[in-house]
């Protein structure tokens, strides 16, 4: 018997009968692991057998988002652990972060783990609604820790978003325009104060086409603590 | 009267029958989800009492979610601030004051704080600007006084009194600094300053741009020597955003020993890591510490009608005596062997 209490504050013990895991009203057995490296996969696999669950380890090719293969696979599985670089020996022809973010509109848990962050950060950001959780791999090694990145994906799944992930109607400002690649901007409500580039792709023209000190407003997560988690939704032109 | 914990930053939200009160803001989405925690969707007053971001942005991010319809701003306006967090705040100011106009939802906003500015909450709860005094108000932020001192931000920022039935209950330090504190004393129109409860300027840190921890310690004393507060409430974080001074407690303690020092969050001063479960005392009110267990009393909670403070001393001794034994609070108590 497995039982792991999440944090104080938290209502909900989770408990195991000999494989799985309860997270709020949902029990956790299968855990699809996704990641173009097998010995990766194993890491994985091992981590979340650790914490109580069973490991389904991905072989690849995974071919489109929309496969029979990557539908199988998710339908057989109760949460998704996902690594973003995925085209390794054209193990899949989507990005982690896309394949989290289809999942979370299948309301499937999924964690994105990856060490790309900052260096995948434009692309990231572009699916970043729809990733509750990003953590290096490392970090849900820990059973404990893989555990509570579960229940952040089923809490926001189910409405209770974290503070850092909340979106708000909120002013956006350009302060630098780069012509025919993106826009820089600045949010005035969110605590930190670096400035934020956003590829053409992700924003609206008439966002992409503004002039510096155009203002808008979006719905953006400004309770966030980093601007990598910073993301933009529902623009509108003032 | 409750001293949300939103991080570095400060924010107090004022609750009568007869409407809510907020004096500054804080920063990020803290105080949007202080107010929807506790289903708050309609402010009467928003009064800033300056123009730093830690107590600003709050506003932007009230405004801009049109979750709650804020009615009235008073800004202690500081053109010389520059800052673009505060030209975003007058161009949200300015397009609410618009919509109104347009047979929008009523709104006005006022600028200009000086001592003699006064707010009723009905018919028991007023608030009164003890400072910024006009002399230091019209001189503004770049000028400085008759001895010489340099006005800045700080000095201007406003002090607001709650006074409950008549009888000073609560002072609102905001960011005051030494040229502003020394005006506040020389301006026989504050008085008096005594209150039982004290929301501490700066959040503790440096009372002047010199950064001196002298300095810092006398305006503590000083501080404390004149408002007596029996409890010195600070809205502060851990590092990097802020981090109260040990010259601040120090001071305070050595002229008000017994006064009840009673932090949002849990300094790295105090505690060099963060305890494994957040404070047992936490209610169910937004405090930003909670999740990532930073929270010493969190979002703190005033009854302006009888003093009762939540978390109780009990409980937030308990608290730290467990989590937190070499705290400021303890180590700086005339008398401790701590």
């Amino acid at each position: 018997m497995f039982s792991a209490e999440l944090s104080s504050e938290s209502p909900f013990l989770c408990s195991a009968t000999e494989v799985g895991v309860h997270v709020l009203d949902r029990t956790i057995t299968r855990v699809a692991v996704i990641d173009d490296v097998a010995e990766a996969r194993a890491a994985m696999g091992w981590a979340v057998v650790d914490a109580g669950m069973e490991a389904l380890p991905a072989e690849g090719p995974l071919n489109d988002i929309g496969s029979a293969a990557v539908d199988r696979l998710l339908s057989s599985v109760d949460a998704v652990v996902c690594d973003h670089h995925l085209a390794y020996g054209d193990y899949a022809a989507f990005s982690g972060a896309e394949l989290v973010a289809f999942c979370y509109s299948r309301g499937l848990p999924a964690i994105l783990s990856t060490q790309w962050e900052k260096a995948e950060i434009e692309m990231i950001r572009t699916h970043r609604a729809h990733i509750p959780v990003l953590v290096n791999p490392s970090f849900i090694a820990e059973p404990d820790h893989l555990i509570r990145a579960l229940l952040s994906c089923v809490q926001e799944l189910s409405g209770a978003y974290a503070s850092s992930r909340r979106p708000w109607r909120t002013l956006v400002r350009v302060v630098d325009v780069r012509p025919s690649s993106g826009v820089v901007v600045e949010v005035p409500a969110w605590q930190g104060d670096e400035m934020i580039y956003l590829p053409t792709e992700a924003v609206p023209p008439y966002v992409g086409e503004a002039e510096v000190d155009r203002r808008f407003h979006a719905r953006v997560n400004i309770g966030a603590a980093r601007s990598e988690e910073l993301f933009f939704l529902d623009w509108e032109d003032a | 009267m409750t001293v949300v914990d939103v991080g570095h930053g400060s924010a107090t939200v004022i609750v009568t029958d007869d409407g809510v009160v907020i004096v500054d803001t804080g920063p990020g989405s803290a105080l949007l989800e202080y107010l929807t925690s506790q289903q708050l969707t309609t402010i009467h007053t928003v009064i800033l009492s300056h123009a730093d971001a830690d107590h600003i942005r709050g506003l932007v991010g009230l405004l801009g979610a049109r979750t709650v319809d804020v009615q009235e701003v008073v800004v202690n306006a500081d053109s010389m601030q520059g800052s673009t967090t505060w030209r975003d705040l007058v161009y949200e100011l300015d397009a609410l004051e618009r919509r109104a106009k347009d047979g929008g939802a009523p709104f006005t906003f006022t600028v200009g704080i000086t001592t003699g500015y006064r707010h009723a909450l009905g018919s028991s709860i007023e608030l009164l600007a003890l400072g910024p005094r006009q002399r230091l108000a019209a001189l503004g932020v770049g000028n400085r006084d008759a001895t010489g001192q340099e006005i800045r931000s700080n000095s201007i920022s406003a002090v607001i009194a709650v006074d409950v039935n008549g009888s000073r209950v609560a002072l609102l330090g905001g960011d005051l600094d030494d040229v502003g504190l020394a005006h506040l004393l020389d301006d026989a129109s504050a008085r008096p300053l005594r209150a039982p409860f004290l929301v501490y300027p700066h959040h503790g840190g440096h009372s002047s741009h010199r950064s001196n921890g002298a300095d810092t310690e006398v305006f503590a004393r000083t501080l404390a020597e004149v408002v007596e507060p029996e409890v010195a409430i600070f809205s502060t974080s851990r590092p990097p955003a802020g981090n109260i001074r040990a010259e601040t407690v120090r001071g305070l303690l050595a002229s008000m020993p017994r006064c009840r020092v009673v932090c949002t969050q849990l300094s790295t001063l105090c505690a060099a890591a963060v305890p494994t479960t957040a404070p047992a005392y936490l209610s169910d009110a937004y405090s930003h510490g909670r999740d990532n267990h930073t929270c010493c009393a969190g979002t703190v909670r005033l009854i302006l009608s009888s003093g009762t403070l939540a978390p109780s001393a009990a409980d937030h001794w308990r608290f730290i005596e467990a989590a937190a034994p070499t705290a400021l609070c303890r180590v700086h108590r005339p008398g401790s062997a701590a």
